[in-house]
Parts: structure tokens; sequence; C-alpha cells
């Protein structure tokens, strides 16, 4: 698989993964919606440069 | 300009935690400065699960986060300088140094009173360093160090835009600081006579407890040059500085559970 399949089948995965997550805590929870995003964002960009990392070994 | 800064602080706050830790972490994969000793996964997993935990729990246990707090204290007249008529621009920067020295002393007292060194103890505990040690603290410190500086805004009455910028420049600042990554020596040689480079916090997470009392700046490197705790260099130069705590070498000792009951251990 090529660096951008790669990157882009990882943050999807992560995106599908998370939504569920993200819509029981905006419901369920009293933290604000842009931290929950900023959160998964956070760890998106993480997947992304892991997987760059591990590709560049 | 300050009303428009301001008025899209949740924008700036995300792009200082993602854009920050974007440049950084990839700055260090295409030109990393050492070698890194311990699988990446598990300390990033421990890391970011950290600033998850953190992120939280100051957001559900206080009712307000520091810019929310110079806002209502500036709406209510609180602080010392309200009671002083200072040029924006000079409330600013003593604003901007203030902070920067709290978070300062609040660095320096953890690693001076025992009790507090036990929480601090787990942002040490990486094997590794890079820019996501920024993220790395207990959330008992998250939520403490938090308190001291709303207490600190709200006594002080800072201004919302110095507590806006402080944080967004220490939320970066701590991924440049804490990144495996190295400046021209000319240029680190400039910058480190105010502002704390890499190499000079580096030292700051050595092995060596003589080392790691040293270079608590956050941002500001003048704190330890007034107060006498400012270390050039490492003992073993920047390739051979050991990371970490000397009790605490086993990576499977220092995942994200044992990280979280780290304080109540001896």
């Amino acid at each position: 698989m090529t660096l951008p399949a790669a990157l882009l089948a990882r943050t999807l995965t992560a995106a599908v993964l998370a939504t569920p997550l993200a819509a029981w805590a905006t419901i369920a929870t009293p933290i604000p919606e842009p931290e929950i995003w900023s959160l998964l964002a956070l760890a998106a960009v993480a997947a992304a440069i892991v997987t760059i990392r591990n590709r560049r070994k | 300009m300050a009303d428009a800064l301001l008025g899209r602080a949740s924008t700036w706050y995300l792009v200082a935690l993602i854009g920050g830790f974007a440049l950084v972490a990839l700055w260090e994969t295409f030109r990393p400065l050492r070698t890194l000793t311990v699988p990446l996964g598990p300390r990033w997993l421990a890391n970011f699960g950290l600033q998850a935990i953190n992120q939280t729990l100051l957001v559900a246990a206080l009712p307000l986060m520091a810019l929310g707090a110079a806002v209502e204290a500036q709406a209510r007249g609180w602080g010392l300088l309200s009671l002083v008529a200072l040029p924006d621009a000079a409330a600013l920067l003593l604003g901007l140094v203030i902070l920067d020295a709290v978070r300062w002393a609040v660095h320096a007292v953890c690693h001076h009173w025992p009790w507090l060194w036990r929480l601090h103890r787990v942002h040490h505990s990486d094997l590794d360093y890079d820019c996501t040690i920024g993220l790395r603290f207990h959330p008992l410190e998250a939520l403490l160090s938090q308190s001291v500086l709303l207490l600190a805004i709200v006594a002080l009455g800072l201004p919302p835009l110095a507590v806006l910028l402080s944080d967004l420049l220490t939320i970066a600042h701590g991924y440049f600081a804490h990144g495996n990554v190295g400046l021209p020596q000319r240029l680190d040689a400039r910058l480190r006579r105010w502002l704390v480079t890499p190499d000079l916090h580096r030292v700051h997470h050595s092995v060596q407890v003589n080392e790691s009392m040293s270079n608590f700046g956050s941002v500001l490197a003048v704190w330890d040059r007034l107060f006498g705790s400012w270390r050039a260099a490492p003992g073993a130069g920047q390739q051979g500085l050991v990371i970490g705590l000397a009790e605490l070498r086993e990576p499977h000792a220092l995942t994200l559970p044992h990280l979280l009951w780290m304080p109540m251990r001896r």
C-alpha cells in the first residue's frame, strides 16, 4: 500500500471508530464538543505521523 | 485585533494543540536529533492517554479555564492590575511575563516538594525525549497547576489577551522544547539567552538529579538565569544524555495505568 493510501485508510478507520464515541460523549457528558473534536483530531494526526515513521524505517 | 483573536480563541487553541504537535512531530520524523530507545506506540499511547484524561478532567472539574477566568475577572474589575491604569501593550507584556514566571515557580516547586514530585515524576518517567512529553502530566498535577494559574490570573487581574497568548505560546513551545530536534548551534546560542530551546530543556530530563534540578523554564530562560538554576549542557553531551528516572527503567512499568498510579507508589 502506498503512503497516501495508508494514511487515508488509518485516518478513516480512526474516524469510523471514534465517531460513535464522540457522539456518545457529546450527548452524555458535560464536556464541550470542541474539546472532544480536538482530542480526536490530535489522535488522527498522531496516527498519521506514526504511519509516516513506520514507513521510513 | 484583540477582539478578533479572543473571538476565535477555541480555533487558536486547536491550532496550537494540533498544529504545534504536527509541526514538531514531522520535524522529529525527518530530522531526529537522537535515536529513540524504546518503541513509540506504548509511549505515545500513554502520553496521548494522559492528555485526553487531563483535557476532559480540567473542563469537567474546574468552573472556568484560564481564559474564561481572565474574562470574568476583567468584567468584574477584579485583581491588582484593575487598580492601575496601564497602557494595553504594557499590561499585555506584563501579563505574559508574570504567567511565565508563575509556570516556572510551579515547576520548580514540583521538583523541590516531595509530595508534588510524586505527581511530577510522571512527566520525567519517559525513557525517550520527544514532543509528546509536553503532554505527559499526571491528572492531579494538571489540575493543581491549572488551579494555581487561575488564582494568579484572578488575583492579578491579568488581561484576557495575555492569558490567551500565554496559553498558546506555552502549548506550542511545550512541543518545541520537548522536541527530539536540534537547532543550528549559532541559532541555539542566540535563542537560549532568552528562550528555552530543546537542547536546554533536554538537560532537565536527564536521569542525573543535579541536571534535572536545572532549567525549569517554560518559555523564557531568564528565570533560571536569575535564580541560578540555568545549566548550559548535560555532562554526557546531548547524544550521551540518559533520559528518565534512575529508578524506573522498564518500559512495561510505564504504561498508562502505571503512570496514573505512580504518585501512590514509593
